[in-house]
């Protein structure tokens, strides 16, 4: 009973670094979080499509928060 | 899968906000929102559920990134993941890496998509309502943002809302723009308009490109002076921009801040208080004219689409107004979008494909034509209805515009498509669902069986379609009223799809529209093959299970007296009956006297089912034949009773030739008997040949040559109505039929008071041989023949009836003069009569000029009016 869970924990493991590896490749930019909770949305049939235009849009809006975190004082 | 516990999707989701964002729970709340609301939105992928495709993508993709090690690396790894039975929906995973994958190479190009993402959500909501919902850009958008471009007073606040802007905005870097344009408040004051117009009038003017804009958008053009933030600045005057938002609310009949609808005026008007220049003025209020006609169009699609007694065709028409209005929705939303757009860009777009007035006036220019059109149309179509409608659309076809004429010829084919339906149900099926009193054949429900051929169904003349010519009116209204003739009338079941091919019916208003092409070819060619089969096989039932054209012969025959041998024993039969008064007559005598006839004379031969219908019927059924037969039948009885005049001179011609005193009256009545014979001869032959035999010839011709069964009819009263003329029984000729009564009666006369004559003169006779008699029987007794008291006796009586005889000849000779003065009379009205065969009639009575050499009105009307028409006679 234990080793089965045990080698099924390894197995998930191994899936993830896998696809860890494959992010990495592509150069999406996900951290291995991230990545887990992708993997866990899409195998719950969610459009990847629309995760991935969501991730796009969230890091672009992160990215202008910074810029004008960073920059306050050229618009005045 | 231990680890991958089940938590919710939105749990994930945000969790996932907050992993990429940096920050909080509480902060994130926005972009959660809208992660949720696209990804709700998007459920179904577009994309192919398939593994092997997005690995072989993938590959491609790092190919190109010229990584052939990594390919391999990324094919042994896809090879490890396939030996795990961990995921499920391997092919999402990837995908979801492939699209976020970036090449190395190019550091930081992860706005670049937003434009194909914004190209695929908006058909989804392509309506006139606002949609903020979809759009990725939406997610931090305020509605304090949409006022940027309405305020007047933008100069404070543009510069504090280009962040908000920036914030979001899929392009813009505001380094690069701010550093661009650091006095760009100061230097765009002076913008020259020019300039401006140069800058706004691109080469793409067509308003497909609206819809491709969003797609081809320049990230920026930093050298763009920003006009619209310019015109901002100066002081009370309305932005370009503002208008342009105004406009576009118009355009859907909604007021704007500073266009609004006059009601005195009935137009849009800018508000007289705000400071604008002309040309700008001017130019909106040319707009503004599109949401006027858009009024117009929907308050007629509104007030009559609920509207049910509108009928069917009126639906048809608000649905083709719909369907264009829609159109025109869909390219508003397209420019409404494009704004919006703009707005998130905020000042840093003037570029060469920003929104203008000018823009949007020559984009705007054929929808306008369109909803012109459509505006006309509404006007035109208001309190019309049905086929009167199809009518007034069809008028509009009538265009040079060839853009126009498809427009009308789009809302004609589906205006015109519950017309056709009708029209299939009526000549195939003979069926009638007209609630709303559509179509152009009307029934009248009061109608009984027996007149369903006459009166049950009309035409409605204002409700035939313009496209229709009569003729294909009227064959279609006989086509149904034939088929409910054999159904109700004739009991004839036959199923409509026998009786003519069905051919197929009008399913889709595509059809409509390709039978309105071809109205004189197909059409016509179905209406004609519909009109053929129905009235041929209507003729036939007629002709072989009702013997339609026995019956007419019958009628010829017997009522019309063309059987000679039946109406000679019939008129023998009934002399005795003939002479007593009409009240002393009984019906039932009569049937018998009818009886023996038809069984005496070659009648009897005839079909049963007509003898059935030999009937006596006084004074009653149809009144033309009853007109015409009582005419003929005392015609032909004045032939008859000549004929008995005749007989009884020539049997007592012999008989009083021992009275020689007699010799004088008997040679008058002579002479009176043959001018009647005459008269009476000529008269009969014209009536007989010239009357019915000629018209009987032309109406069994055209019997024989008839396509339905209202030619038969229609030849049937022509028949009649020259009959009737011919014979002198239209109200035209009733002084001739005066006349020729008069002559009758004369003949009556004469013929009694030569019964008379005859009888006296036969009596005499008798007494005389009676007298001779005795005398001889006396002398052969060796007694005195007669007695001196008896011979006085005897002259006394001669004497008498010596006496007599003046009388008689006096009497005969006013007699005489009398009815010769009637046949001139007679004579003179026939010479004047219009028709030719009666004046030909008048030389045959005349043609020893008898008659003209006494009557001086003969002579002048033979010599002087002959051929003319002397309407003062």
């Amino acid at each position: 009973m234990a080793s089965a869970a045990n080698a099924n924990l390894n197995a998930v493991r191994e899936t993830m670094d896998v696809l860890l590896e494959i992010s990495r490749l592509l150069n999406t930019g996900l951290d291995m979080e991230s990545l887990s909770i992708c993997v866990r949305l899409c195998e719950q049939g969610i459009n990847p499509e629309a995760l991935s235009a969501v991730i796009k849009e969230l890091r672009k809006a992160s990215e202008s928060l910074k810029v004008r975190k960073l920059s306050p004082n050229t618009v005045t | 899968m231990a680890t991958l516990d089940q938590k919710s999707p939105n749990v994930l989701l945000q969790s996932l906000c907050c992993r990429i964002t940096g920050k909080s729970e509480a902060e994130v709340a926005h972009q959660f929102q809208y992660a949720v609301r696209v990804i709700g939105s998007n459920y179904a992928p577009t994309i192919e559920r398939d593994e092997f495709l997005v690995s072989e993508k993938i590959k491609k993709e790092l190919l190109k990134q010229r990584r052939e090690a990594d390919t391999a690396l990324f094919s042994e790894l896809h090879r490890k993941l396939q030996t795990q039975s961990v995921l499920k929906q391997r092919w999402s995973v990837l995908y979801l890496l492939l699209s976020l994958a970036e090449d190395p190479r190019k550091p930081s190009s992860r706005v670049g998509n937003y434009g194909a993402l914004f190209a695929q959500a908006l058909p989804r909501d392509a309506h006139s309502t606002p949609f903020y919902c979809t759009r990725p850009q939406s997610l931090a958008l305020g509605y304090g943002e949409r006022s940027v471009g309405l305020s007047a007073t933008v100069g404070s606040s543009g510069i504090s809302s280009l962040g908000v802007y920036t914030l979001n905005g899929p392009t813009p870097t505001p380094q690069s723009l701010l550093a661009g344009h650091p006095p760009q408040s100061a230097a765009g004051g002076g913008q020259p308009l020019g300039s401006r117009l140069a800058w706004t009038l691109p080469a793409n003017c067509s308003p497909s490109s609206a819809l491709a804009m969003p797609a081809t958008r320049q990230p920026l053009v930093p050298s763009a002076p920003s006009t619209r933030v310019v015109r901002s600045h100066r002081d009370g005057e309305v932005s370009e921009a503002a208008l342009v938002r105004d406009i576009l609310y118009v355009f859907q009949g909604i007021d704007g801040k500073f266009i609004k609808m006059s009601a005195q005026e009935n137009c849009y008007k800018i508000d007289g208080k705000v400071a604008l220049c002309k040309s700008l003025r001017d130019t909106s209020s040319r707009l503004a004219e599109l949401g006027w006609l858009h009024n117009k169009v929907r308050k007629y699609t509104d007030a009559r689409s609920l509207d049910r007694a509108f009928g069917l065709v009126g639906q048809s028409f608000c649905a083709a107004l719909h369907q264009e209005l829609k159109e025109y929705y869909r390219l508003l939303s397209v420019l409404h979008s494009q704004l919006q757009v703009e707005d998130e860009q905020g000042v840093t777009t003037c570029t060469e494909t920003s929104l203008t007035l000018r823009r949007l006036l020559v984009w705007m220019y054929d929808p306008k034509v369109r909803l012109k059109t459509l505006a006309a149309l509404v006007d035109f179509c208001q309190g019309r209805k049905g086929g009167e409608l199809a009518s007034a659309v069809h008028s509009y076809g009538k265009t040079g515009d060839p853009q126009m004429r498809a427009l009308v010829q789009h809302i004609l084919s589906l205006v015109s498509h519950p017309i056709l339906n009708f029209l299939y149900r009526w000549i195939y099926d003979g069926e009638l669902e007209d609630t709303y009193h559509e179509f152009f054949v009307a029934s009248d429900p009061n109608v009984k069986t027996d007149r369903l051929w006459h009166d049950k169904y009309s035409l409605r003349k204002s409700m035939i379609p313009s496209f229709f010519t009569m003729d294909q009116a009227r064959k279609v209204l006989l086509i149904g009223k034939s088929i409910n003739f054999l159904h109700q009338v004739c009991h004839d079941r036959t199923p409509p799809g026998k009786i003519t091919p069905v051919s197929k019916s009008v399913d889709t208003p595509k059809d409509a529209a390709e039978l309105l092409t071809d109205l004189e070819g197909a059409f016509q060619g179905k209406i004609d093959a519909a009109y053929f089969d129905t009235s041929k096989y209507l003729l036939d039932v007629l002709n072989r299970n009702y013997l339609l054209l026995e019956h007419l012969q019958a009628m010829r025959r017997y009522l019309l007296l063309g059987q000679g041998d039946f109406i000679r024993h019939l008129m023998d039969l009934l002399k005795p009956e003939l002479v007593r008064p009409a009240t002393t007559l009984y019906q039932h005598n009569l049937t018998g006297i009818l009886e023996t006839a038809v069984r005496a004379t070659n009648a009897q031969y005839d079909n049963a089912e007509i003898l059935k219908r030999l009937d006596v019927r006084l004074l009653e059924c149809m009144s033309h034949y009853l007109r015409v037969f009582n005419f003929l039948w005392r015609a032909k009885r004045m032939e008859y009773t000549l004929t008995d005049i005749w007989k009884g001179q020539m049997c007592n011609a012999k008989l009083l030739k021992t009275m020689p005193e007699l010799s004088g009256v008997l040679h008058q009545c002579h002479i009176l008997a043959s001018e009647m014979v005459h008269f009476i001869h000529q008269m009969q032959y014209y009536i007989t040949f010239e009357v019915l035999e000629c018209s009987w010839d032309e109406l069994w011709n055209n019997v024989q040559r008839a396509q339905d069964l209202d030619h038969i009819i229609a030849a049937h009263e022509v028949f009649l109505d020259t009959i009737i003329s011919r014979c002198l029984l239209d109200n035209n000729s009733r002084s001739l039929l005066n006349q020729l009564r008069a002559i009758f009666d004369q003949i009556i006369e004469f013929q009694s008071a030569q019964d008379s004559l005859y009888r006296s003169a036969l009596e005499e006779l008798t007494l005389r041989l009676q007298y001779e008699e005795r005398k001889r029987q006396r002398e052969e007794e060796g007694q005195w023949g007669v007695t001196a008291e008896q011979e006085a006796e005897e002259k006394k009586r001669i004497q008498e009836f010596q006496e007599t005889i003046p009388k008689l000849r006096s009497q005969l000779r006013v007699l005489a003069h009398l009815y010769q003065s009637i046949v001139q009379h007679f004579l003179v009205l026939l010479m004047t009569s219009y028709d030719e065969s009666l004046r030909f009639l008048s030389f045959r009575l005349d043609f020893n000029e008898h008659y003209r050499a006494r009557d001086p009105r003969l002579r002048a009307s033979l010599g002087a009016n002959r051929g003319r028409r002397p309407s003062n006679i």
